[in-house]
């Protein structure tokens, strides 16, 4: 026998004792119900993760992360736990900042997706899009985060355009008793967060956290150091009362401090026209939220929520400072027995201050601007358990762009208990933003050039970008249809195909030049002249090999038509395929073994300097867990381990290109008085 | 120092190791799996008392692993009466429900199924002693590497369902008043 055949016989043995362990572990289901109810109350319970099997029952492409899954990839921050989504593009462009999208148009300043802590929008009005290094919250109290690809406006309004992701903490009665966690590493240099959660009467429960680490900077693509090291500290408090019978009332608010480093460029009109220079930007917020929900009766319940938002950053590029009031109302009630209607009311004022850069400026510097919406969906159940279709419409009125209406028709059919098939059409907008309607600035300098015929030389050339406030909401119509099905046991797929149809993309145009008597002024502004059509398909797959095994899957392949050569430089092409593969895997009951597996496409981002190409890359993350006594975890991570470093993205605006580190962590964690 | 070959090998061993150490600690048995048994076990040991339809409607509330836990135990007839499984995940209707089984609900919404069927004899079963403060029947438990049964005595006697006392001295009982205030 040679040793190809002795190795492919041990294989082939594993695999037959791997399946003959997985055949044990189902139980039989008339051996079951032989037992008495004695019997099954002494039988041993293993909680098998639910995941492979269960099947969402929503007509949308939604994705489920954990708060476990989170734990176990080791993540750091809500963009590394996003990393576990099919058909999200997570690029980090630094230590400290983050491009996320959902089926593409990524950047830093990335407007295409709608984000919610706890029903908190995490939009900013400035650029419509997230500020990421600003968001964050205790990872261990985070329940789950729901990932919906595809238009979401007609339920959560404007901006919901290719996505919503809803960060879900955890009921303060989950979250009982003490968590201490610190640890430090390479790159996460040191953290620490400490959560208590306590019982005031058997109706009331609260915690409260306070956690900060320190991250180092990675390297700039020549190889030096980037400069991009940050520290923050965060704390908050969640409250849940049951007020009665039929009401429930939570509360919840939050405050965070940073100091954000960076390199940071500047351009001038007069010698030496451009300065390289290391930042701090001081960035700090809070928020606060209420939510006061009463049940009616099965069918019919309303919910209330206000939120406060409030940040302040002192970049050199801008400094900006904004409030965010929120109110919102939805009552959901069921009609002639086959309608479940949902409808709401929301109101939103936003109150902002710039204080000019070197280089830019915001007219009016000062702005407050309201949002009115409402809105109304109804499912129907057209048969029983069997077929249902939603219909509704998003109505709201924006200070920049006017009325907008985004509506949706989706239909769901559940022909077996282990197939699901759905599929949706609809309109979404992305409204603009304070910047691209106020906002002069100096974007580049070009020094003068000598002519070869002297003394004439050309005068320096000034880019500079010009807002428009007849800038206009870009615009999707969506279709999209999906199937999932656990009909293999132990084993779910979703599968999602789409085909996207924007109009009124964002496009930069130029205006004649003007001469300015010592340098010459290239203007540009904005217009809605693009045009893109996007399709292609995800597919996420859970495999639970064993009850202790389990491995998940996920491929996503987008594909860009743009209008024309100038739409696809500007836009820039997000990565073709993507690909996760992730082992989970607890071989004891103390010990879990972590391996994450990514390969990212290349893609193209639009800065300054014209079309940067970001190179493909695959990174592998590690980690490794024990728990030597009940409430202690002892953790190591390894993170980017394939390379010393690698590219992922680069802003939009001048700061020095930056690779991602490789990065081993350690981590101990002590939960108590449970 | 290992080849290569000799580094496969270890690793296969390794792993097939780990597959022979599973079983000495996992005596496997799904918890939902269980929770469906149990539940159809104790309706077993239940007596409605103005059942005279030869039907006794299981009504599961939760996602399609639950829905699956119980069709997949093939269970045809309790007590001489036709079991029917009826999904109600949608919460509606349950007026005809002998035995409602909640899987995970939203806390609001387990209180209002349990006000909207009062004065109706359904054998309600959940999870936690939070679903018997609610006003539920019986609740399972997972208690280290078992399940317990835990029973409130209260709403049993509110309707007229009569609970074997063999089931009653397996579990742990409970008083929690109805409030429907």
């Amino acid at each position: 026998m040679n040793g190809n055949n002795r190795l492919i016989i041990q294989f082939l043995t594993i695999l037959a004792v791997f399946f003959s362990h997985a055949h044990n572990a189902m139980a039989d289901s008339d051996e079951l119900m032989s037992l008495s109810v004695e019997d099954l109350l002494n039988v041993e319970v293993i909680s098998t993760a639910k995941k492979a099997k269960s099947l969402n029952d929503s007509p949308a492409a939604i994705f489920v992360i954990t708060g476990d899954d989170i734990k176990r990839i080791g993540a750091t921050s809500i963009p590394e736990a996003l990393r576990l989504a099919p058909g999200l593009d997570v690029a980090r462009i630094n230590a400290n900042k983050w491009a996320v999208t959902a089926r593409g148009f990524n950047g830093r300043f990335a407007n295409k997706l709608l984000v919610m802590i706890d029903g908190r929008s995490l939009y900013t009005r400035s650029f419509a899009g997230v500020y990421w290094e600003n968001q964050d919250v205790m990872l261990e109290d985070v329940e789950r985060i729901e990932v919906i690809r595809g238009p979401g406006a007609t339920l959560w309004g404007a901006n919901a355009v290719n996505g919503v992701i809803n960060i879900i903490t955890k009921h303060s009665e989950d979250t009982q008793g003490g968590l201490l966690s610190a640890g430090g590493g390479t790159e996460e240099q040191g953290f620490g967060a400490f959560r208590y959660g306590w019982k005031f009467n058997s109706n009331t429960t609260a915690r409260a956290y306070f956690q900060g680490f320190n991250r180092d900077e990675f390297h700039s693509t020549s190889g030096e150091n980037a400069g991009d090291n940050w520290n923050k500290t965060q704390g908050g408090f969640r409250m849940d009362s049951q007020l009665s019978l039929k009401d429930t009332l939570t509360i919840q608010g939050d405050f965070f401090q940073s100091n954000i480093h960076q390199a940071t460029t500047e351009f001038q009109v007069t010698p030496p026209y451009r300065r390289d220079f290391d930042e701090t930007i001081d960035s700090y917020g809070g928020n606060f939220l209420l939510r006061h929900q009463r049940t009616f009766s099965l069918t019919s319940d309303y919910t209330f929520q206000f939120f406060y938002d409030f940040y302040e950053r002192d970049a050199a590029f801008l400094k900006e400072n904004r409030h965010t009031l929120d109110f919102d109302f939805q009552h959901r009630f069921a009609f002639l027995d086959w309608n479940d209607v949902i409808w709401g009311l929301g109101y939103r004022l936003n109150m902002d201050n710039f204080g000019a850069g070197a280089v830019t400026s915001v007219s009016p510097a000062k702005r407050k601007d309201q949002l009115f919406s409402a809105f109304v969906q109804d499912e129907i159940t057209l048969i029983d358990d069997y077929l249902w279709l939603t219909l509704g419409s998003k109505f709201e009125h924006n200070d920049y762009s006017g009325f907008e209406v985004q509506p949706t028709a989706k239909i769901m059919w559940k022909p077996h208990h282990q197939h699901r098939l759905w599929g949706a059409v609809s309109r979404a907008v992305r409204t603009p933003s304070r910047l691209e309607h106020n906002t002069k600035s100096l974007q580049l300098v070009n020094p003068p050039q000598t002519l070869p015929v002297s003394p004439y030389f050309l005068p320096p050339v000034a880019l500079s970008f010009n807002a428009n406030n007849a800038f206009e909401a870009e615009e999707v119509i969506s279709y999209e249809i999906g199937y999932r099905t656990t009909f293999i046991e132990n084993l779910s797929i979703d599968l999602t195909a789409f085909y996207n149809d924007y109009s009124n993309l964002r496009s930069v145009e130029l205006a004649p030049v003007v001469f300015k008597g010592t340098y010459i002024e290239q203007p540009y502004f904005l217009a809605n002249n693009h045009k893109v059509k996007t399709y292609g398909f995800e597919i996420a797959a859970v495999w639970q090999m064993l009850d202790w095994w389990r491995w998940d899957v996920n491929y996503s392949l987008l594909k860009t038509d743009f209008s024309s050569d100038k739409a696809k430089l500007e836009i820039g092409e997000s990565p073709q395929q993507r690909v996760s593969l992730r082992s989970t895997l607890s071989p004891r009951n103390d010990v879990d073994l972590d391996v994450l597996f990514r390969y990212v496409d290349k893609n193209t981002a639009f800065d300054l300097n014209g079309e940067d190409i970001i190179g493909d890359y695959v990174s592998l993350d590690i980690r490794l867990a024990w728990r030597p006594v009940e409430g202690i975890e002892l953790s190591l991570v390894g993170q980017n381990l394939l390379a010393e470093h690698h590219q992922e993205y680069v802003q939009e605006t001048s700061i020095t290109q930056t690779e991602i580190d490789r990065g081993v962590y350690g981590k101990i964690t002590w939960q108590f008085g449970q | 120092m290992l080849n290569i070959n000799s580094k496969k090998t270890a690793i296969l061993w390794a792993l097939l190791c780990f597959g022979l150490l599973k079983p000495l600690y996992a005596k496997p048995v799904d918890k939902q799996s269980l929770l469906a048994a149990l539940t159809l076990n104790l309706a077993r040991f239940t007596t409605w008392p103005d059942l005279v339809n030869p039907i006794l409607n299981v009504c599961v509330i939760g996602n399609n692993v639950v829905q699956a836990s119980f069709s997949n135990l093939n269970v045809k007839t309790i007590n001489g009466k036709q079991v029917r499984f009826l999904n109600r995940s949608r919460l509606r209707p349950l007026e005809h429900c002998q035995v409602i089984y909640f899987g995970d609900l939203k806390k609001n919404l387990v209180r209002q199924a349990l006000i909207s069927i009062m004065g109706q004899n359904a054998l309600t079963i959940g999870e936690g002693v939070e679903f018997l403060k609610a006003g539920g029947m019986v609740s399972l438990e997972q208690q280290g590497g078992k399940m317990q049964l835990n029973i409130n005595l209260s709403a049993v006697q509110q309707t007229g369902l009569v609970v074997s006392s063999r089931i009653l001295n397996l579990a742990t009982i409970f008083e929690f008043p109805a409030n429907m205030e």
